[in-house]
C-alpha cells in the first residue's frame, strides 16, 4: 500500500456541529430544517470527522440564567426562547469552554439559529435571531475570567447590530463588523460613525462594503485594517462570527465572496472560536464554505476547496469598488490611530448627564416595533450602568412598557450602589410609568423582574 | 447438520450441530461434535479441512447441509500486505487534496465531479482514462478500484470508467466500484475500502475454488457461507463481489457465539460480554439483546473503512499476561512470555494469582494441570521486588506485610479494575455519541447493562469478581471453548439497504443494490411509500425470511426560491444479525 501523507490537524479543532434537523421558523423560511443538510453531507463525504485532531462534540443546553446575563427577555425567557435557542447558545458556550479548558486549541460551532441580530432587550425574533448566542457565551466566559479581552470579527453580510449594541459601552470587547453597506441591506446600520459609547470609543468598528465586493475587497479590509487593529488591541480571545452570506450565490445579499475567500479570511484572522451566523445559499455555498473553514481552523490546506461552479474570472471587483473600500479603510485607520487623542465631549456632547441613545428597533421576523431609550450613566472609572426604557407594539397594538437596569460585572462601587438604589426607588415610585421593571445585575449575578 | 468453523490466530475451532431426530423445529439443535486444531498460518485451508474432517469423523455424518466459515484469510492478507498491487482511479472533484488519498501502487485522478445532490458537475474525460491505463499496464497492475466522490448519489461516472476498463484489451483480476460498498458518505473511507476489496479479491477467489474442490473430494455438498464482520453470513458465491466484507470476522463470531449460547436476543437484556483469552480480553455489548455496531465502520491496518462491523474492543490483558514490577509498580501485560507459571510457564501471570488466591480451586473444567507451588514461587519473586523498591504505590497496607496471598488479591484487584474502567469508558463513549436533532439531544441516552456474560479460560473465576465491581449479574457462557464456531454455525445472512429518493431531481438510488434510475412520473414516493420500498428491496435481497426493519429515516423538503419543489428522503433498512436456529436449552452443559 502506498504511503500517503497523514492528514493531521495542526490546531486541535473542536467541532460542534448541530444542524437542528428538527427545527425551523417555517418550512419555506431561509432558517429551515435542511439549512445545514448539504453541509453535513459535504463534511461527511470529505471525511473531515476522521481527521486526526478534529473532534466532534455535542452542544450544551444553556439554562435561562445563562441567557439573562446577556439578553433581557420581555416578558420572560420562556416567552422568547425555545429549546433550539437554548441549544444554539449552549453550543457557543461549549465551544468556548473547550478552548478555555485546553481540550482543543480552537473550536467551531456550526449551529443554528444564529444570534447576532439579537439586542440586549429582546421582545421577539429579529433577523432570524432571538437570543444573542455569542453574548451569552461572552458572559459565561466572564463568569470565570471577568477581565478577559475579547475581539469579535463578524463576517456575516448583515451588520451585526445586536452584538454591537450589547457591547457598545464595553471597553473589554472589540467588535468589528464587515458587511454589505447598510444602505443596501437589512438591518440598515453599521456605518463608519458607529464607534461605541463614550466609555468604549473605537471599540466598535464597522466596515461597510459595497455590493459586489469580492475576495479581493474583503481580504484587503482584513489585511489593511482588521489585523493591525487586532494586533494593537491584543485580545485574549478572537472570535469569528462566521456568517456565510457574503457568498456570491447567497439569495439574500449582493456580495461576491467565494468559499476560498472565506477560508483565507479565517486563516488570516486565526480565531480561537468561530460561530456560524447567517448564510442561506444552502446548496451552492454552505457545504464548501464550511469545509473550507474547518480546514482553515485546523491549520490544514484548503486550497483545493472550491464551489463546483466557481469561476474567478466572473467575480472581478470593479475599480470603483476597490477605490471605495480603500477610502473607507483610510478613514478607519485614521480613526483608529487617533482613538486615544480624541476629545470625547466633542464626539458625544456633554457627558455630565450621561449619554443617551434613542432606538427604533423593528423585529422583522415577528413584526414588532420597539421604541427604546438607553441612558448610560457615564463614569470615568467604570463602564457605567444602563437605564433602558422600552415600549413595543405589534400590529398597532401597544405591548407593555418596561424599564430595565443593566449593570456590568466590572462596575465601580459608587455606580453600583447608585444603580441598586435607582431600582429600589423605581419599585416604589414608577407604578404609573411602567408595567414591569428588570434588573440585570452581572456584578452580583442576579436577575430580577418586578411586575407592578 | 450444520458445521461452523472459526479460524483464529492460534486455534481453529469447529462445531457440528444437528436437529434431534424426533423433533424438527428450528429451536431443537444439539451439539454433536466439537474440535480444536492448531491454526497453520501459511495454510489456513489445511486447518479448516482438519477441523472439518475431525467433526465428520466424530459424528459419522454422511452429509452436511450448511457450512459456515469465519476465516482470517482476507484480514491477514491486508495486515501482511500479501496481495498483488492495486491501482486506484479517483474522481475527487474539489475538496481535500487527493494527495492524501493516493493509496494505490498507481493512482489516476480524473477530472470529473458529482456534487452532493448527485448532479454531474463535470464530465470525465475518456482521454485521461486512456493515458492512465497505460501506466497501469506498464506496472502490470491487475487490481483496480474506481472511486468517485458522492458516487453513492450517482454512480454513472464510476460505471463509465468500469465499462471502459472492461472493454480494454488487457484483462483485470478485480475491478471494484466504490458505490457498491456501502450506502454511507465518506470518500476517504470509500477509497480505502475499495482498495482493500480489490486487494483481497484474488486470494479470496483462490480460497473459494479450493474449498469447493476439497468438499467435492469429500462428497459433501453443503450450502457454503462466510461470516462477515457485521455478524451476518453471506453465501460464498455472493462474497466474490465484495470479499472485503469478510475481514475481521473473528470478533463477530465471538459475539454471535455469545448471542446463540446465551439467547440474549430473546431475553432482550442489556449485557456486556467478555471473552477473556490468553493475552487479550474482548469486550462486546448487547443493548436490549441486540449487538451494537461500530458507529462508522471498522478500522483495519490503522485505516478507517466503510465496512459495517459489530462493536468490539480488545484490551491487551489476559490469563497469560506477563506480570512484572517496573519502577516499584505492578504492570500486567501486554506481553505474554508463555503459559502461567503454574502450568510450567516462565513468569507470573493473572492465572497464577487466581490460583494462589483460591479462585480456581473449584474450577474443575479447567483442564490444565496446575501446580500451586510453582505459582506461589513466581508470585513471591514479585513480592521481593516490590519490597526492595521504595516507591511502591501499590502496596496495601505496607510492603513489609505483603504476602504471596495479599499480592495475589492485589493483582486480581488491579486486573479487574482495568477491565471495569474500560467497560465504563466504552459505555460513556457510546452514550456521548453526537446527535443532530433537538429531540435526540434532549433524550439523554443511558446504557445500563444488567448482565456480564463471560467466556474464555479464566472467565469462570473473573466474571463473578468483575460483575461485583460493576454491579451486574454474572453469567457464564456454556461451550465457550467453541463459542466462535457456534456463532458462525448459527449466524443468519444480514443485509443493509440505503434507499435515497430525490423527487426534486427525479432520482432513485439504492447504492448497495446497484440501483440508479430516474423516477417515473407516476412515482411520487411520499414518506410511507419510501419506507415500503426500502422494506421491499431489502426483503428481495435477503436470503432468509427474517423480519426486515427500518433503522434510519430522513426526510427533507427541497425549496427553490420560496417554493417547495420536492423532497429528499433517505431510508435505511436491514436484516439484523441473529441466529437461524437455536440450541436446545437442557443440553447445553459441557
Ligand atoms: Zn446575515
Ligand atoms: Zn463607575
Amino acid at each position: 500500500m502506498n504511503k500517503v501523507p497523514e492528514l493531521k490537524a495542526k490546531n486541535k479543532l473542536g467541532l460542534i456541529f448541530f444542524p437542528a434537523f428538527d427545527w425551523e421558523i417555517s418550512p419555506t423560511h431561509p432558517e429551515r430544517k435542511e439549512r445545514l443538510l448539504y453541509t453535513r453531507d459535504q463534511v461527511f463525504e470529505e471525511g473531515l470527522l476522521d481527521i486526526n485532531g478534529i473532534a466532534e462534540f455535542n452542544p450544551d443546553i444553556a439554562e435561562p440564567e445563562d441567557i439573562v446575563r446577556a439578553n433581557i427577555c420581555i416578558p420572560t425567557v420562556a416567552d422568547i426562547c425555545t429549546k433550539s435557542h437554548l441549544i444554539s447558545a449552549g453550543a457557543a458556550m461549549r465551544a468556548a469552554e473547550l478552548v478555555l479548558t485546553d481540550q482543543v486549541s480552537k473550536a467551531f460551532a456550526i449551529v443554528r439559529p444564529p444570534g447576532h441580530h439579537a439586542f440586549r432587550l429582546v421582545h421577539g425574533a429579529r433577523g432570524f435571531c432571538n437570543i444573542n448566542n455569542e453574548a451569552v457565551m461572552v458572559e459565561a466566559i466572564r463568569k470565570h475570567y471577568p477581565e478577559i479581552k475579547i475581539a469579535f470579527v463578524d463576517t456575516d453580510a448583515h451588520h451585526a447590530d445586536g452584538t454591537q449594541e450589547i457591547f457598545y459601552h464595553d471597553p473589554n470587547i472589540l467588535h468589528i463588523s464587515l458587511h454589505q453597506d447598510g444602505r443596501t441591506l437589512f438591518p440598515g446600520s453599521g456605518f463608519l460613525n458607529e464607534l461605541g459609547g463614550p466609555g468604549a470609543y473605537a471599540k466598535t468598528l464597522n466596515i461597510p462594503l459595497p455590493p459586489g465586493t469580492t475576495d479581493q475587497g474583503i481580504l484587503y479590509a482584513i489585511k489593511q485594517f482588521v489585523l493591525p487593529v487586532l494586533h494593537d488591541f491584543a485580545p485574549d480571545l478572537v472570535i469569528n462570527s462566521a456568517g456565510q452570506d457574503n457568498h456570491y450565490s447567497d439569495p439574500l445579499t449582493n456580495m461576491n465572496v467565494s468559499a476560498r475567500g472565506y477560508a483565507e479570511l479565517n486563516a488570516l484572522l486565526d480565531p480561537d472560536l468561530a460561530i456560524l451566523q447567517g448564510g442561506y445559499s444552502i446548496q451552492s455555498a454552505l457545504p464548501y464554505i464550511n469545509v473550507g473553514l474547518i480546514l482553515a481552523m485546523a491549520g490544514l490546506d484548503y486550497s483545493s476547496v472550491t464551489e463546483p461552479d466557481y469561476q474567478p474570472d466572473k467575480l472581478i471587483q470593479s475599480k470603483q469598488i476597490t477605490e471605495k473600500i480603500k477610502r473607507e479603510i483610510d478613514q478607519l485607520q485614521q480613526i483608529w490611530q487617533q482613538r486615544n487623542q480624541i476629545d470625547l465631549e466633542e464626539v458625544y456632547g456633554s457627558l455630565n448627564n450621561g449619554y443617551k441613545r434613542e432606538k427604533r428597533i423593528f423585529y422583522d421576523t415577528d413584526q414588532i416595533l420597539e421604541e427604546q431609550q438607553e441612558a448610560l450613566n457615564y463614569c470615568p472609572d467604570c463602564p457605567g450602568y444602563l437605564f433602558i426604557e422600552s415600549q413595543a407594539s405589534r400590529g398597532g397594538f401597544r405591548k407593555k412598557k418596561i424599564a430595565a437596569l443593566s449593570i456590568p460585572r466590572l462596575i465601580c462601587d459608587s455606580c453600583y450602589n447608585e444603580a441598586l438604589a435607582k431600582f429600589e426607588e423605581l419599585k416604589t415610585t414608577a407604578r404609573q410609568k411602567y408595567d414591569s421593571l428588570y434588573l440585570q445585575d452581572l456584578k452580583a449575578d442576579q436577575y430580577l423582574i418586578h411586575n407592578f | 447438520m450444520i458445521v461452523g468453523i472459526d479460524v483464529g490466530g492460534t486455534h481453529t475451532d469447529g462445531v457440528l450441530v444437528a436437529q434431534k431426530a424426533a423433533d424438527s423445529t428450528a429451536d431443537n439443535y444439539k451439539i454433536i461434535a466439537t474440535t480444536k486444531v492448531i491454526t497453520e498460518q501459511d495454510n489456513l485451508m489445511n486447518s479448516i479441512l482438519k477441523a472439518l474432517d475431525n467433526l465428520i469423523e466424530q459424528s459419522n455424518a454422511k452429509q452436511i447441509e450448511r457450512l459456515v466459515l469465519s476465516t482470517t484469510l482476507t484480514t491477514n492478507a491486508i495486515l501482511e500486505e500479501k496481495y498483488d498491487p492495486v491501482g486506484l482511479i479517483l474522481i475527487p472533484g474539489p475538496g481535500i487534496s487527493s494527495d492524501y488519498l493516493k493509496y494505490g501502487a498507481e493512482n489516476l485522478v480524473l477530472s470529473g465531479y458529482v456534487n452532493h445532490r448527485g448532479q454531474q458537475v463535470k464530465k470525465i474525460e475518456q482521454s485521461e482514462i486512456k493515458t492512465g491505463l497505460k501506466s497501469f499496464m506498464e506496472k502490470s497492475i491487475k487490481n483496480i478500484a474506481v472511486i468517485g466522490k458522492f458516487s453513492i448519489r450517482n454512480p454513472e461516472q464510476e460505471l463509465a470508467v468500469l465499462a471502459y476498463l472492461k472493454a480494454a484489451e488487457n484483462k483485470f483480476t478485480s475491478l471494484t466500484a466504490g458505490h457498491r460498498l456501502s450506502g454511507r458518505l465518506n470518500f476517504p473511507r470509500r477509497i480505502v475500502t475499495a482498495y482493500f476489496n480489490s486487494a483481497v479479491t484474488k486470494i479470496h477467489q483462490e480460497f473459494s475454488a479450493a474449498i469447493k474442490q476439497a468438499l467435492q473430494k469429500r462428497r459433501l455438498e453443503p450450502e457454503l457461507f462466510l461470516l462477515k464482520c457485521d455478524g451476518g453470513t453471506i453465501p460464498l458465491a455472493d462474497s466474490l463481489e465484495l470479499p472485503v466484507e469478510t475481514v475481521n470476522s473473528g470478533p463477530a463470531a465471538s459475539i454471535m457465539g455469545v448471542m446463540t449460547l446465551s439467547n440474549i436476543d430473546q431475553r432482550q437484556q442489556t449485557a456486556v460480554s467478555l471473552d477473556i483469552g490468553g493475552t487479550t480480553t474482548d469486550i462486546g455489548l448487547f443493548i436490549q439483546g441486540e449487538p451494537v455496531f461500530m458507529p462508522d465502520g471498522i478500522v483495519i491496518n490503522d485505516l478507517a473503512t466503510l465496512i459495517r462491523g459489530l462493536y468490539s474492543i480488545s484490551i491487551p490483558i489476559g490469563g497469560d499476561s506477563l506480570i512484572q514490577v517496573i519502577k516499584g509498580e505492578l504492570k500486567i501485560g501486554p506481553r505474554r512470555l508463555g503459559p502461567a507459571a503454574a502450568a510450567g510457564g516462565p513468569a507470573p501471570t493473572p492465572t497464577d494469582a487466581l490460583l494462589v488466591a483460591g479462585y480456581l480451586a473449584e474450577a474443575e473444567s479447567y483442564d490444565k494441570k496446575f501446580d500451586l507451588k510453582k505459582a506461589e514461587t513466581a508470585l513471591s519473586s514479585l513480592v521481593k521486588q516490590l519490597q526492595t523498591a521504595n516507591n511502591s504505590k501499590n502496596i496495601l497496607p505496607t510492603a513489609e506485610k505483603l504476602t504471596v496471598h495479599s499480592l495475589a488479591e492485589l493483582i486480581i484487584d488491579q486486573l479487574t479494575d482495568k477491565i471495569v474502567n474500560r467497560i465504563r469508558k466504552m459505555l460513556a463513549d457510546l452514550e456521548d455519541k453526537t446527535v443532530y436533532t433537538i429531540s435526540e439531544l434532549l433524550a439523554e441516552v443511558k446504557i445500563e447493562p444488567e448482565l456480564l456474560l463471560g467466556m474464555g479460560g479464566p472467565a469462570k473465576a473473573l466474571v463473578k469478581l468483575l460483575a461485583q465491581k460493576l454491579n451486574y449479574q454474572a453469567e457464564l457462557i456454556p461451550y465457550s471453548k467453541v463459542a466462535n464456531a457456534v456463532g458462525a454455525a448459527f449466524a443468519r445472512p444480514t443485509i443493509t439497504t440505503t434507499v435515497r429518493i430525490d423527487t426534486a431531481a427525479g432520482q432513485l438510488d439504492i447504492a448497495e443494490a446497484g440501483i440508479h434510475r430516474s423516477l417515473k412520473a407516476s412515482e411520487k414516493f411520499n414518506l410511507e411509500q419510501s419506507k415500503k420500498l426500502a422494506l421491499k428491496i431489502t426483503k428481495e435481497r435477503s436470503l432468509v425470511k427474517t423480519a426486515v426493519e427500518i433503522t434510519d429515516v430522513e426526510s427533507f423538503n427541497v425549496i427553490e426560491g420560496f417554493r417547495t419543489v420536492g423532497a429528499i428522503r433517505e431510508i435505511k433498512a436491514q436484516v439484523k444479525p441473529g441466529p437461524i436456529a437455536r440450541l436446545k436449552g437442557d443440553d447445553q452443559d459441557e
